[in-house]
């Protein structure tokens, strides 16, 4: 990536939603409030194929 | 081999081999069908927590809801006053996004009640153990006990490391850090291929390795949704063997490789063995990724822009250490930089 290149200051919709990637350290976020989330489980291993 | 689930005993059973360990005091939503990620959260007990439960999970839950999108939730606690409390309210917040509860379900580990038809029922041995064999047979990994213990598999031995690491920082020191980032490539690429453990030497000197942003950002740049897999073990190696001085970078990758695999309960693991005093922001990405549900897709949708954009906030946003180096790639000057106290 070039970063001298001139880039505009606004931010589109999706910098903007990427902005949100920059928190406080993972210790800010309570234990008890944390989301545990697996993307794409393998529902067929749990459904079959008859969702 | 599927498992085909069709009674709610089953389907307790079944919970913990799709989550990789056992929930306790939890409420978990399953989807029937693609599209919405398996989520466990704490059971709130409270007005205010369940609010705040819907709050964690409204972003996620709107932006993956397709057309039809229809859900279990799942309760598994003493406590069923809550978990009736907790399920409908969810499951009211859902049908505003436009997912349906079909099923909303309790368990204290014994018996089981389904809210909606008050259909009631015994958890079996017999059913835990005919679930188990049949996720034998597809090759799943035996889910941990429980999250506590999920966490307690990233912790080892960390001694023969530690005594290893001043010849490491001593070697790395005579040698360059372009030659030392070649190696820990190298290094990478035999791990991926044969899958073997690293030696305590080979180990001490990836760790020293990782202390140079750019060494620590191709490894970064090697994983993939295809090498997720690979990358989870070998940081999961060297977080359980990397002591404290270095066991923030092998914890950060873990927890990124875990998220990029889909597991955010291990991904969360991994970065509780980020030390505390050892702030990383490549570990508060993670952190932010994770709680805000974002779909692994993304990495490789927005990978440059979101590198790019943590760059540029990240020095505004998270307050740099004194005497410690920030850790976002792309804010490196080109030259190699040491590692710190070379």
């Amino acid at each position: 990536m070039n970063h001298d290149d001139a880039t505009p200051a606004q931010h589109s919709a999706t910098e903007r939603q990427l902005r949100r990637l920059v928190v406080p350290e993972p210790a800010a976020y309570a234990p008890d409030k944390r989301l545990d989330v697996i993307h794409e489980p393998d529902l067929d291993l749990l459904w079959g194929g008859q969702q | 081999m599927d498992l085909v689930v069709q009674s709610p005993d089953e389907l307790l059973a079944a919970v913990p081999h799709v989550l990789g360990f056992k929930p306790e005091e939890s409420i978990v939503l399953v989807p029937f069908r693609p599209g919405l990620p398996i989520t466990r959260v704490d059971l709130p007990r409270t007005a205010a927590d369940r609010e705040e439960v819907w709050d964690a999970l409204s972003g996620p839950y709107s932006r993956h809801a397709r057309p039809g999108a229809r859900l279990a939730i799942i309760c598994v606690t003493e406590d069923r006053r809550s978990a009736e409390l907790a399920s409908q309210h969810l499951a009211d917040r859902l049908q505003g996004v436009g997912v349906d509860t079909h099923i909303r379900l309790w368990s204290d580990g014994e018996r089981w009640r389904e809210f909606n038809t008050g259909q009631t029922g015994l958890q079996t041995p017999s059913t835990a153990e005919r679930i188990a064999a049949a996720t034998v047979l597809t090759g799943a990994a035996q889910p941990a006990a429980s999250r506590e213990s999920l966490a307690a598999s990233m912790v080892g031995d960390r001694e023969p490391i530690a005594q290893l690491l001043p010849a490491a920082r001593t070697a790395a020191a005579a040698s360059k850090p372009a030659a030392e980032r070649d190696w820990a490539l190298g290094r990478l690429e035999q791990f991926h291929v044969d899958g073997n453990r690293l030696s305590d030497v080979d180990g001490a000197r990836m760790l020293v390795a990782l202390e140079t942003i750019s060494t620590r950002d191709a490894l970064w740049e090697d994983m993939s949704r295809k090498n997720s897999t690979s990358h989870m073990a070998i940081w999961t190696d060297l977080t359980r063997r990397g002591p404290d001085e270095v066991r923030a970078a092998p914890a950060s990758m873990l927890g990124f490789a875990s998220w990029l695999h889909g597991d955010g309960a291990k991904a969360w693991c991994a970065l509780d063995q980020v030390p505390v005093d050892r702030p990383c922001s490549m570990a508060a990405i993670v952190a932010s990724a994770l709680q805000n549900g974002i779909h692994p897709r993304e990495w490789e949708r927005y990978q440059t822009q979101m590198r790019d954009i943590a760059a540029d906030l990240d020095e505004s946003f998270v307050p740099k250490p004194p005497g410690q180096q920030r850790d976002i790639p792309g804010t490196q000057p080109v030259t190699d930089r040491p590692a710190p106290g070379r």
